[in-house]
């Protein structure tokens, strides 16, 4: 073996056991029940087949999270880019005070989601928080139900989302802004092209594959969004912001404890993400 | 390249000697550790705990968790081999049930007798009934230290504005009207006609009152509330049944807007803070809050009542917590030391002008003027009036959160036959699930 | 022609601020809650220090929020470092490999990144709970390496391989070995990169809620379960939940700071093809 691969082994050593071996392990109890609220159903652990997998197909628990969470993916995401993509122009377009503005503008990214759902939490109570009080201070008539009525919890939890990490795409789509050659803007000032033709022709080819990233990368954190349902809803109204993560969570441990269902879950969940992101990767490339 | 190795092995082998170092504790100090529940009682008991310390040289670690992650974290404690906590607070509750299933839980009975001075006797026996699992034979595996009892509150002011005299209202139905009124008259300015449970992990044991106040005098297994038959054929179709859930569901339409995502904490919260005239079916306990001026706005307007009969019946439910002990802790001598103290006679003086609920008969008596008259009348007629209400079966998790889906969209003006027929199919589901019958 | 382009700029000045209000409005609301004064208090500025003074140190007090700061920072760091260490060897090979087959091992790496954590953490809290490591600070140390190793590797990797090889060449010449070569000649070079690295991964590990949820319990217990069980019985004090939501912030903002000019490259790590 030659000396450089041996300096890989310590990391692909540890990351076989921390990153694979959960993972294979796992995949072997989703193929178990292994329900430990039953008497003594820690030491009781049967192979069970596809059993798991079939109840998942029939849960419709699990149907509803997996909806839940793409509308509310995509609905962030959809207000994330173009958010993004209009600050990151801004950004690029003024002379004084841009690093200002980028500041204010990723100040959100630097908190943790844990903080984000609590400080929202209390903004968006419907009789205490200050959102509504400030609503109906400058005229609306009744306050407005954010996070407990079940056809608005998912875009306010999008929003809050949208809150939280737009900055991220700013920050990446703005990179691929400045990654243009100013000789080729100045050219294309010269000919007299239209702002429109600039962007279609210049900066649209130039931030793509910046904007893909993004889109790639935002798209997997939301799909796996965790925190917000957990600690802004807890999965209510009903179950109308239940995301699966957050599903998978009390099936497993939160309250179920059940280790066989709940590894089939999130296997599943997880080949799910991947086959998005993997779709969309292909797509993508057919295009070039 | 043998060396590299050898270095990142040595390096990591460093890390965690440090780290095993470090976790490395004295072993001449007896110390146990000990889990609350964030709580009146737990903020009652917390200054007093170097008072143990002096008394019995024992160090206490303690841990102090919201609700919101206190039950996951006990179930994820229990489980374990070597459980983080020798002393935790626990509930009459699926919880509780589960590690009884398990043997999670020491038995107390052994202990309870050994101290005359302690007196187990004068602690209310249907309260330590909770922790009797599976059934009122049962060992014990908790030591109550307060109870809680669903009672309503209302605010005395709101009503006289309004000119209605409580004493007039005698059943559920004159409450409704009053809400009614009450809504019309207040929604405007803020303050909603009524505040209850609705999107609570807890609400289920709440609901049990509301339904009990319909059930009357028909026989019903404790375990397995009014919803199942002695042969497990479900039950919620029955009319009293759904009379009990349409009950909360009309309340729950009258409450704040987002009150369906309410938990105890957003009703209080609300109540509290005067944003509502009534509050349903909830615990004795929140009077501390209500009545105490640095948490409160409505000090000395509220009015307490035992919930009003219906046609069918009068009754509610109650609730308790008490301190248990792991079965694995290394150290359960010690662990009920603490247990001892923390629920003698003593103690409970001490912490019932927080807790409103204490456990001992005695307590009780002598804690009437600091309750009030009102408080205490009230209080204790939902006692004599309250059935015990438990769930404790496979699956009763599935049937508590099924429960909580019904509710929720009965408020949102789903038709409750339908809903309720739904909720019958689904229980049956359950029931062969989990092989109950 | 002037005064258009003046209204023009204006008009970008105008919508970026209106943007900046909505991000900074609720974290300037968090901070004024933070120093609220109890209810009926006059406000004075004595009232608001004296405020200050409580609702920092209460928080500082509730549900072992001290601990659980100390905690965070020990697993933080030798989470950080651990992935530092093993890291960096693997980066360099990648970097510097002529190999193919390598390209695959990186997809692997951003394989890893896309999977939900639940996949990985119920069988490891069952793992945990079998050998011990449950709640224990070299568990949780072991845990995050699931996201810090495979993170710092790519990041490590970007920074190498922008890095012209013709100063190893040189150093191999006179005879270092590849060790050598790697901490003697590539490390140094890179070390901004490094250190902006482990900032990075000292951060996500900083605001990670779903590990210390799973693994730990309260010897083992982070900020972000400290501050998720604020809310209970007693806090109905918002001023201490947002005092405590600030304190945990602090060290992040730190941080934030010195790689400002690194976030980009730590946002887009492993998805960007050079």
């Amino acid at each position: 073996m030659k000396t450089q691969t041996r300096f890989m082994i310590p990391a692909l050593v540890v990351m076989a056991i921390v990153i694979l071996g959960p993972l294979m392990w796992g995949i072997g109890v989703s193929f178990c029940d292994w329900n430990w609220a039953e008497p003594n159903g820690m030491d009781n652990i049967r192979v069970s087949g596809i059993k798991n997998y079939i109840e998942m197909l029939q849960d419709p628990l699990f149907r509803n999270s997996i909806l839940n969470t793409f509308l509310f993916s995509f609905i962030a995401l959809a207000v994330e880019f173009i958010l993004g993509m209009a600050c990151a122009l801004l950004l690029n377009s003024i002379r004084n005070g841009a690093l200002l503005y980028r500041t204010a503008l990723m100040f959100p990214l630097m908190l943790s989601d844990i903080v984000v759902a609590l400080m929202f939490k209390m903004l968006l109570n419907p009789s205490q928080g200050i959102l509504n009080r400030m609503l109906m201070a400058v005229g609306m008539a009744s306050p407005i139900n954010w996070v407990g009525d079940a056809s608005l919890v998912i875009p306010s939890l999008a929003l809050v989302d949208a809150w939280w990490q737009s900055g991220n795409l700013t920050l990446i789509i703005l990179a691929g802004l400045q990654s243009i050659p100013q000789s080729l803007i100045d050219m294309s000032m010269v000919d007299g092209a239209s702002a429109f033709t600039r962007f279609r022709y210049i900066v649209f080819p130039y931030t793509q594959p910046f904007i893909k990233t993004a889109i790639v990368l935002r798209l997997i954190d939301l799909m796996r969004v965790f925190t917000l349902p957990w600690a802004i809803t807890g999965g209510g109204p009903g179950r109308a912001s239940e995301m699966t993560q957050v599903f998978i969570y009390t099936q497993g441990m939160g309250k179920y404890m059940r280790m066989g269902y709940s590894n089939a879950l999130a296997v599943t969940f997880a080949l799910i993400v991947v086959v998005v992101i993997a779709f969309i990767q292909k797509c993508w490339k057919a295009e070039e | 390249m043998k060396k590299s190795i050898a270095v990142i092995t040595i390096l990591l082998m460093s890390v965690m000697l440090i780290f095993a170092s470090g976790n490395s504790e004295d072993q001449s100090t007896r110390t146990i550790r000990v889990l609350l529940n964030a709580h009146p009682w737990q903020e009652a008991i917390e200054p007093l705990l170097d008072d143990f310390t002096a008394q019995t040289g024992i160090e206490v670690e303690l841990t102090v968790l919201g609700e919101d992650v206190y039950w996951d974290r006990v179930t994820l404690g229990l489980s374990s081999d070597e459980p983080p906590f020798d002393v935790f607070m626990l509930s009459p509750n699926q919880t509780g049930f589960v590690a009884y299933q398990n043997g999670w839980i020491a038995a107390l009975d052994d202990y309870v007798g050994q101290n005359p001075d302690y007196d187990f006797g004068d602690i209310y026996p249907y309260v330590v009934d909770g922790f009797r699992y599976p059934d009122t034979s049962g060992h014990i595996y908790g030591i109550p230290l307060t109870m809680e009892v669903y009672m309503m509150f209302y605010r005395k002011d709101l009503l006289a504005e309004q000119g209605i005299d409580a004493a007039s209202l005698k059943t559920l139905d004159d409450w409704m009207e009053v809400l009614e009124k009450l809504d019309q008259a207040y929604s405007d300015q803020g303050i909603s006609a009524a505040v209850i449970r609705g999107q609570d992990p807890t609400m289920p044991d709440e609901l049990l009152a509301a339904v009990a106040n319909h059930w009357g005098d028909r026989p019903f297994i404790p375990q397995r509330m009014f919803y199942f038959d002695e042969n497990w054929n479900t039950r919620f179709t029955d009319p009293d049944i759904v009379a009990g859930f349409e009950d909360w569901a009309k309340i729950l339409s009258y409450g704040p807007v987002g009150s369906e995502a309410f938990t105890w904490y957003d009703c209080t919260t609300a109540f509290a803070s005067g944003a509502a005239a009534t509050y349903w079916f909830d615990a004795s306990l929140f009077a501390s809050t209500f009545e105490d001026p640095e948490q409160s706005v409505i000090v000395g307007n509220v009015g307490y009542l035992p919930v009003p009969p219906t046609e069918t019946g009068h009754a509610t439910t109650h609730w308790g917590w008490g301190l248990a002990i792991p079965e694995k802790s290394p150290v359960k001598d010690d662990a009920w030391a603490f247990v001892e103290w923390a629920t003698s006679k003593g103690i409970e003086t001490q912490t019932a002008p927080q807790t409103y609920g204490p456990v001992r008969a005695s307590t009780w008596v002598e804690m009437e003027p600091v309750f009030g008259e009102e408080f205490s009348s009230a209080a204790s007629e939902a006692l004599s009036i309250s059935i015990p209400g438990y769930m404790y079966f496979d699956g009763a998790r599935e049937v508590c959160d099924r429960i909580i889906d019904a509710v929720i969209a009965m408020s949102k003006g789903a038709d409750s036959a339908a809903t309720m027929e739904t909720l019958d199919k689904q229980a049956q589901e359950i029931v062969q699930k989990y092989n109950l019958q | 022609m002037n005064m258009r382009k003046t209204a023009d700029s204006l008009w970008r000045y105008l919508l970026l601020s209106l943007i900046s209000l909505i991000f900074l409005l609720p974290i300037v609301w968090l901070a004024v809650v933070s120093v609220e004064t109890p209810r009926n208090a006059e406000v004075s500025l004595s009232s608001v220090m004296s405020a200050l003074i409580d609702n920092y140190s209460d928080a500082w007090k509730t549900g072992g929020f001290e601990s659980a700061f100390m905690n965070t920072f020990i697993i933080s760091i030798f989470a950080v470092l651990l992935s530092d260490i093993l890291g960096l060897p693997m980066a360099f090979v990648l970097a510097r490999a002529k190999n193919m087959g390598y390209g695959f091992l990186e997809r692997v790496l951003f394989f890893f990144r896309m999977l939900p954590e639940m996949v990985f953490l119920l069988p490891l809290f069952v793992i945990y709970r079998k050998i011990g490591l449950f709640d224990t600070a070299i568990g949780m140390v072991l845990a995050f390496q699931i996201i810090t190793l495979p993170y710092t590797v790519v990041l490590l990797k970007s920074y190498i391989y922008k890095l012209s090889p013709s100063l190893e060449d040189a150093g191999r010449v006179d005879g270092c070995t590849e060790m050598q070569v790697l901490f003697r000649i590539t490390t140094p070079a890179i070390a901004t990169g490094l250190a902006a690295t482990s900032i990075l991964c000292f951060i996500s590990i900083w605001t990670n809620l779903m590990f210390p949820l799973v693994l730990s319990y309260s010897e083992a217990q982070t900020v972000s379960i400290a501050i998720a069980s604020f809310k209970g019985y007693g806090t109905f004090k918002w001023s201490t939940m947002a005092a405590g939501a600030v304190l945990t912030t602090l060290p992040q903002l730190v941080l934030f700071g010195f790689i400002n000019k690194y976030l980009v490259a730590g946002l887009t790590a492993g998805a960007v093809k050079e």
